[in-house]
């Protein structure tokens, strides 16, 4: 009985690191976590597999986003509409 | 009574418009297109945007941050005079987006079965469809922070609101757009 107690414990504990290290995950990969939650997220997806993957996959969803997604050249006729509206020559 | 003077001589302002506002302009007109979804719209939007910018280049301090600054001009820009009239229409009822922000504790915990080599493999044009199908509100927080490199505090002041709904908002805007890449993966049969 208490090996299933400890077992059910550790596993309690696991699914609540595991539910924190899923909400800080975000404001680390956005560059703004502090340093102890930044720790906190290291060491546990170092350990945690499924924590590991979603580390994994939210990173290479921003890299995806910042890097593949065309950016657009602006119109040259936009530039010289603001300069003629605006009536600044020296632009 | 106190009078403000201008901070600006009329050399200067010309001077802060070119040297911190037009390099920006790149960055604006595909912030612009990404919320209109329409070159056209963009385009309008972004010279809107500079006019009124120029018009009130006074309230600009220098030293600030002016890439801030101007998307602000352009989003009340975007809400005021173009949302109303966008040719896109509207993808979720905005009652569903404030049930959704609601029940956002739920969905730190949710995850996909989206992976690093099918979201490797995807073309560009397959990531932009996914975005642009997002509501507007989810799609800007995306391109603010993932293209633009805005912080959370820059996009608070981008967006008027507080940094906890940037946060919650963010969270929610890519879980959606992960379940989408997800779904369409399912759909043409990516990775096997």
């Amino acid at each position: 009985m208490e090996n299933l107690q400890d077992l059910s414990d550790k596993q309690e504990e696991h699914c609540l690191e595991c539910e924190t290290c899923l909400k800080v995950l975000q404001i680390v990969l956005d560059g703004e976590a502090s340093q102890d939650e930044q720790l906190f997220v290291q060491q546990h997806i170092a350990t945690c597999e499924h924590c590991c993957e979603c580390y994994a996959t939210d990173k290479e969803l921003r890299d995806c986003i910042k890097s593949k997604i065309e950016r657009l050249t602006v119109p040259m006729d936009l530039l010289s509409n603001i300069k003629i509206k605006i009536g600044v020559s020296a632009l | 009574m106190n009078t403000i003077d201008s901070p600006y001589t009329d050399r200067e302002k010309n001077k802060v418009f070119q040297e911190e506002f037009m390099p920006l302009i790149d960055a604006s007109y595909n912030f612009a297109f990404r919320l209109t979804l329409d070159e056209d719209d963009a385009k309008d939007l972004v010279q809107d945007t500079y006019l009124k910018a120029f018009r009130f280049i006074e309230s600009f301090q220098k030293g600030t941050n002016a890439k801030a600054w101007l998307f602000r001009i352009l989003k009340n820009s975007f809400i005021n005079d173009y949302r109303k009239k966008s040719k896109q229409p509207s993808k979720v009822d905005y009652q569903e987006v404030e049930q959704i922000y609601n029940s956002e504790d739920a969905e730190y915990t949710k995850t996909t079965d989206l992976r690093v080599d099918v979201l490797q493999g995807m073309i560009g044009d397959e990531v932009a469809n996914a975005l642009n199908s997002l509501a507007v509100d989810f799609r800007t927080v995306i391109i603010l922070c993932d293209i633009e490199g805005f912080t959370y505090e820059e996009m608070a002041k981008i967006l008027d609101i507080p940094i906890g709904t940037v946060r919650s908002r963010l969270h929610r805007a890519r879980n959606i757009l992960k379940e989408k890449l997800s779904d369409y993966v399912k759909t043409v049969g990516y990775g096997g």
